[in-house]
């Protein structure tokens, strides 16, 4: 799986890394080569085989009397022998132990290479060119230069051994007399056996397993399994089916941008406030570089908000009175940065030549100032208009299609992997191999005809920044009022007005009307200080507001190539949403779940707080590829409500919002 | 083959406080691991229901049911195989919302949706305004199935989701010939683009772990 870079370890905590690893190893001693092998390489992430090689490690290097009883190894000398003697098999890589070995994914090697180079370099460079010598395999190389690393920093210390059984089963070598080849031979003898305890141990936990990676392997660009061929000879059919598409879609795209920069203060007329919006699209390295900054000539305060994703820099200047939530942030830090290298390369070759056509089939369609936002969208028809790029999906599902018969007739071949096949897995890694061919010219069409709405979304985000929960009618226990700025005021606007009793119905209304009126007064008043309160946050990079982890599970969205990965984002998001709120429904002692009726209007208040870039074609995009099997399931009713939140953000307008008269929750 | 599951999504509309949440919850609480961090399984959830030799999994969809989202209906109960519409036998309003409902959903999604209606907090008999004769009359004349029940009380649960069940097996045979044939109706019915291979169907070993909910 493609993890995203805030999920990666940069540069610098690699080398952390190793120095934590050679710390653990000098204080946990009798912990074996292989338990820190493990923990070198694959750092903090869950994985399959890592507590199974912890395991194995920790019970090797304790004799066999702390072996587990669940696990046979009774006779643990001989078990160590025989994966000694597999050893030299096992280092030219044999399949049965590559298969699982893997099981972590390809994306994960070069990072776990890089931070057992670390580590050993960190324990005195011992296993400098055991990497270097493998370069085949990160992980296993890994493995074994943090092994060299850690055998060489065991021999100087001379403690390393102390709880090892030696060959013939006592643990009664001389101590601190060990040579470097011993320390390197018995860390190869319980790295072994780790493998070997990891081969047949193998569980396709989660859907990932042998046969996964086998797929991915065969679904590699260089690979030449019959897969991959069918795969790339259909992605380039692709390609240049719609390289037209794209450069007409580029022409719109540009004519639209020259559009909104002649038009641009005059565009956001009717709510007072003067704002424009510019798309770029930086596509490939051909635009790399290029920003679109709408200045505002009225405007006494300029925000400029630099939104980096899917290979894009948009700048939305939102000018005017200055009380935007979204000052000072800056959303690009953890969304761009990891996008340039993944997307620059198909496309960059496309677009570089002539955009200047203009007569293709996209060049009409997206242009358009104002035409889907004047008019109310029919309840369907905001989702199922727009059907120009048809064809694109249609071919991408076409060869999705031949993608999966031919996957149904390797699947024999796949079962030699594992008795169990994953089959919701495989499906999901050819989709996956598909999307990261096809990702690039989707992008750019999925960017131009989606353009207007894309628009209408960030022109509303603007528009409804100064949204509350309170103004979607939720509970207050789900406002998350800031603690700190005005206890009283919050302790105000808890209390609902005393009961009037004994007086006349007449009076009694009309207290209630005024009550009703101060307590609005209030709330406005109160939601202005809170937003002044929230300025800043869960916003920003840090992401330090309410409901912040949804936030960011929702920015990482954009970094996803494939509709399944964005759902899962999704998914992420309205689980935190979902825990977040149960946290505080407990504290307030009332229902601890919360259901559609509340989960929905706080979608919408946290999709302005997230501020996802281009979220209208992102969630077309899912939409529209979304695999059948999870269209049905938690996957599809995610899309189901960002596209209902979506809708209702882009939909209504500010003023409505204030119409309601909900504005306490009841 | 005559055992196997079948999915169908049932989309459950209802205004805010008629208490839907709870009866579903209620229904499928016994799929839940108690304990568990919430997830956003008090929305989506699932339950599979036993009814003869087949098995029918009922996929809920929980929808928002305030009135200012009622334009987003379409969005959740687009291909959905039945509707379950919740009402609260206390409060006419709710009742009224139904009927709009009901109109939408044989306008929008046709006829070949299932309809159940159920008139929720039956154990508040005392406070009762829309009569049980007046609702199941209504019922009949859009074709739906009345039930009522109480959430509260677990009354009536049962009987409502199998009579959905039996009904959404039935019109399924119907419409097929022959139950055998594709896993499920959201996957036969829609087909954007290409039709797709239906994927869980074919290695016989792993159609237990392909389920998403």
């Amino acid at each position: 799986m493609q993890l995203p870079r805030c999920f990666r370890s940069p540069g610098g905590s690699s080398c952390c890394r190793g120095r934590w690893a050679a710390a653990y190893m000098r204080r946990s001693s009798s912990t074996s080569a292989s338990s820190l092998c493990a923990r070198v390489s694959y750092g903090q992430r869950a994985c399959p085989t890592r507590s199974v090689a912890s395991l194995l490690g920790r019970s090797a290097a304790r004799g066999s009397t702390f072996a587990p009883s669940h696990r046979p190894l009774v006779n643990t000398t001989d078990w160590l022998d025989s994966a000694i003697d597999s050893l030299s098999l096992k280092e030219v890589g044999a399949p049965a132990l590559g298969s699982n070995e893997m099981v972590i994914g390809g994306d994960g090697d070069l990072e776990s290479k890089e931070r057992a180079g670390a580590g050993a370099e960190a324990k005195g460079g011992g296993g400098a060119d055991a990497d270097t010598s493998t370069p085949r395999c990160g992980r296993r190389s890994a493995r074994r230069s943090a092994r060299g690393g850690d055998a060489r920093a065991s021999g100087a210390s001379g403690t390393w051994h102390r709880g090892l059984p030696g060959r013939g089963g006592d643990a009664s070598v001389p101590r601190g007399r060990a040579s470097h080849a011993i320390a390197v031979r018995r860390a190869a003898t319980v790295r072994a056996g780790a493998a070997q305890l990891g081969a047949f141990s193998i569980q396709p936990r989660g859907g990932a397993g042998g046969p996964v990676h086998m797929l991915r392997e065969w679904l590699r660009p260089s690979s030449s399994h019959p897969l991959a061929q069918l795969l790339h000879s259909r992605a380039a059919d692709f390609a240049t089916r719609f390289e037209p598409a794209i450069h007409a879609a580029n022409a719109a795209l540009t004519a639209a941008r020259a559009a909104a920069r002649a038009t641009g203060p005059g565009a956001g007329a009717g709510s007072g406030r003067q704002r424009a919006f510019t798309v770029g699209v930086h596509s490939g390295s051909s635009q790399l570089g290029r920003e679109f900054t709408v200045a505002q000539p009225t405007g006494s305060l300029e925000e400029t908000m630099s939104v980096c994703s899917m290979g894009e820099t948009i700048s939305m200047g939102s000018v005017g009175d200055g009380e935007s939530p979204f000052a000072g942030e800056n959303l690009g830090g953890n969304l761009g940065g990891n996008l340039g290298g993944n997307l620059g390369g198909n496309l960059g070759g496309n677009l570089g030549g002539n955009l200047g056509e203009g007569e293709g089939p996209f060049a009409g369609g997206a242009v358009g100032p104002n035409g889907a936002g004047t008019g109310p969208l029919g309840p369907i028809s905001m989702w199922e208009a727009n059907r120009q790029m048809e064809d694109a999906v249609k071919e991408v599902l076409a060869m999705q299609e031949v993608l999966d018969e031919s996957l149904i007739a390797q699947l024999p071949a796949l079962r030699e992997y594992s008795a169990l096949l994953p089959a919701a897995a495989l499906f999901d890694c050819a989709s996956e191999a598909i999307f990261e061919v096809a990702w690039p010219t989707l992008r750019t069409l999925y960017t131009a005809m989606c353009a207007e709405p894309d628009a209408i979304y960030r022109q509303q985000l603007v528009e409804m920044r100064a949204l509350l929960p309170q103004h979607l009618g939720l509970r207050k226990e789900l406002w998350l009022l800031p603690t700190g700025p005005d206890p009283a005021l919050r302790a105000y606007l808890w209390t609902l007005p005393p009961p009037q009793t004994d007086s006349s119905f007449a009076e009694r209304a009309e207290w209630a009307e005024r009550a009703e009126a101060l307590r609005e007064r209030t709330v406005l008043r109160a939601s202005r200080l809170i937003q002044q309160a929230w300025r800043g946050r869960a916003c920003g990079p840090l992401g330090c507001g309410p409901y912040r982890r949804t936030v960011n599970a929702l920015r990482e969205m954009s970094a996803c190539s494939t509709p399944l990965h964005k759902a899962e984002r999704v998914l992420r998001a309205l689980n935190f949403l979902t825990l977040e709120c149960g946290k505080v429904l407990q504290a307030e002692a009332s229902s601890d779940e919360i259901a559609a009726d509340e989960l929905l209007p706080l979608f919408v208040f946290v999709l302005i707080r997230a501020q996802v870039p281009q979220l209208y074609s992102q969630a077309r995009f899912i939409a529209d590829f979304l695999p059948k099997q999870h269209a049905l399931g938690r996957h599809g009713y995610c899309l189901a409500t960002l596209q209902a939140a979506l809708q209702y953000l882009m939909e209504t307008s500010w003023a409505a919002v204030l119409q309601v008269r909900e504005l306490n929750g009841h | 083959m005559a055992s196997r599951t079948s999915s169908y999504k049932v989309v459950l509309l209802g205004e805010g406080r008629v208490g839907k949440t709870s009866l579903v919850l209620r229904f499928c609480r016994d799929t839940f691991v108690d304990g568990q961090p919430p997830t956003i399984q008090a929305s989506c959830l699932e339950r599979a229901l036993r009814l003869g030799d087949k098995t029918v999994n009922l996929v809920i969809w929980d929808t928002a049911g305030q009135e200012r989202f009622h334009a987003l209906g379409p969005i959740y109960y687009r291909d959905a195989d039945a509707a379950l519409l919740v009402y609260d036998i206390t409060d006419t309003d709710s009742f009224k919302r139904i009927q709009v409902w009901v109109r939408e959903l044989r306008k929008m999604v046709g006829d070949s949706i299932q309809l159940s209606i159920a008139g929720n907090k039956s154990d508040l008999e005392r406070q009762r305004v829309v009569s049980r004769q007046e609702a199941a009359e209504y019922a009949d004349s859009v074709g739906a199935h009345y039930a009522e029940t109480s959430a509260k009380q677990n009354r009536g649960l049962d009987e409502l989701f199998s009579s959905m069940g039996k009904r959404l097996l039935a019109s399924r045979e119907e419409k097929l010939g022959s139950p055998a044939l594709g896993s499920g109706p959201a996957s036969t019915r829609r087909s954007r683009g290409a039709a797709m291979v239906l994927i869980d169907d074919e290695p016989p070993a792993s159609s237990s772990s392909s389920r998403c909910c």
